[in-house]
């Protein structure tokens, strides 16, 4: 295990395919490192959107026509041989997308557990969770903001808060750095709280972002706003 | 085993990454398992046995260049329908980019991680139907996670830029 590669472990652990003492030895990682429990998060980030990319695969319909051929070859072998009798009975197609569904929530639920950051959900990286929150935002306040979320994480202390404002759409918000740590491959990451309020509405979401050899920070897992 | 029947077409369709590929591909698993069904040791698992038999018949017809590669899974295209906020429309935009990154995986990478991640198949059970070791498939899969958030982090979905993309700055 020494030279495997670290992702290749987190890969093996994902998918239960660890050791015992592999385990007990990255869940001891995994809770000194955050930086550990932020890959192993990615990882099942990633995995929960490969799983429901592929979910919706198995709702299309197929082709009737093919389906037919092949109920009907299946028929026609059954009747020549009895060789089918071990064979699970039809499901209907529904049933394997509540399995799947069943195991997306399963697998968010261990991954709340093990990740070791109580609140965080695993939005799927730049995918969903960003847009909602940036729906209501102008142009210009997403420009504020961002201009607020670099000067927090580039330029202050961690508990400091940096505000925006944008008068033009009443919009605000202010971004708070929480904790700096080095990330696995050495680069300096940085837990954020960001609010927004817009019209009356506010919006608290908690970040981390991780700065990237060009200089650009950026955002790798994002927390369901709880507000 | 006919219940198996949307499995095998999603596996078929991560293979050849064309819709009317993975229809073919379908209908010639079938065919032969039926043909070889005294060769499924009863017991043993059904779905692995098929999904290996599509897969040695799409490797067999690729040599015979009956499919080109399955690098392009087909971009579908997403309409909007009224139960869906913009987030939804998104993230299926978003499933599609990650389907594309798939298809460009190469062969052993795409398979090894779908009967892992999505089928749940064991690792041990996964290298028998590739016919490699255990460890290998580890590797593989490993391989093909890391370049997905890799094309993933290079190129966020959506178009518009959600980070603050400034340059570096010194000290």
């Amino acid at each position: 295990m020494t030279q495997t590669p670290p992702n290749e472990v987190l890969g093996r652990y994902l998918d239960g395919e660890a050791t015992p003492a592999e385990r007990s030895a990255l869940e001891a990682e995994i809770a000194r490192q955050p930086a550990m429990a932020v890959e192993l998060a990615e990882l099942r980030a990633l995995d929960r959107s490969f799983k429901r990319a592929y979910g919706d695969v198995l709702e299309e319909p197929l082709d009737p026509a093919i389906e037919g051929r092949i109920a009907a070859a299946l028929a026609r072998a059954r009747g020549e041989q009895e060789v089918a009798a071990q064979e699970p009975p039809p499901v209907p197609r529904y049933a394997w997308s509540a399995r799947s569904v069943g195991l997306a929530v399963a697998a968010s639920l261990v991954a709340l557990m093990l990740a070791g950051l109580v609140g965080y959900r695993l939005a799927e990286r730049h995918f969903e969770a960003e847009l909602v929150s940036a729906q209501a935002l102008t142009a210009q306040d997403r420009q504020l903001a961002a201009a607020a979320l670099e000067e927090a994480l580039d330029r202050t202390l961690s508990g400091t808060a940096v505000g925006w404002h944008n008068e033009a759409s009443g919009s605000s918000g202010e971004v708070t750095p929480i904790r700096t740590f080095r990330n696995f491959d050495d680069r300096w990451c940085r837990e954020y709280e960001a609010r927004t309020m817009v019209r009356e509405q506010i919006d608290v979401r908690r970040a981390i972002a991780c700065r990237e050899d060009s200089g650009i920070w950026r955002t790798r897992l994002v927390s369901e706003s709880d507000i | 085993m006919l219940a198996l029947m949307p499995r095998i077409w999603r596996y078929a369709l991560v293979l050849t990454g064309r819709r009317a590929d993975a229809d073919d591909l379908l209908q010639s698993t079938y065919e032969r398992a039926l043909q070889a069904i005294t060769s499924w040791a009863p017991g043993s698992r059904l779905d692995a046995w098929m999904f290996r038999i599509a897969r040695n018949h799409y490797l067999n017809d690729r040599r015979s260049s009956n499919y080109r590669d399955g690098r392009l899974a087909e971009l579908k295209l997403v309409q909007p329908d009224h139960h869906d906020g913009p987030a939804s429309i998104e993230s299926r935009f978003a499933f599609e980019a990650l389907r594309r990154q798939v298809g460009r995986l190469p062969e052993e990478q795409r398979s090894a991680l779908l009967l892992c991640s999505l089928e749940g198949l064991s690792y041990a059970e996964v290298a028998d139907i590739l016919g490699v070791a255990p460890g290998t498939v580890a590797s593989r899969i490993a391989r093909a996670r890391d370049s997905l958030r890799a094309s993933l982090d290079s190129s966020p979905p959506g178009g518009e830029p959600n980070k603050p993309a400034k340059q570096a700055r010194p000290s």
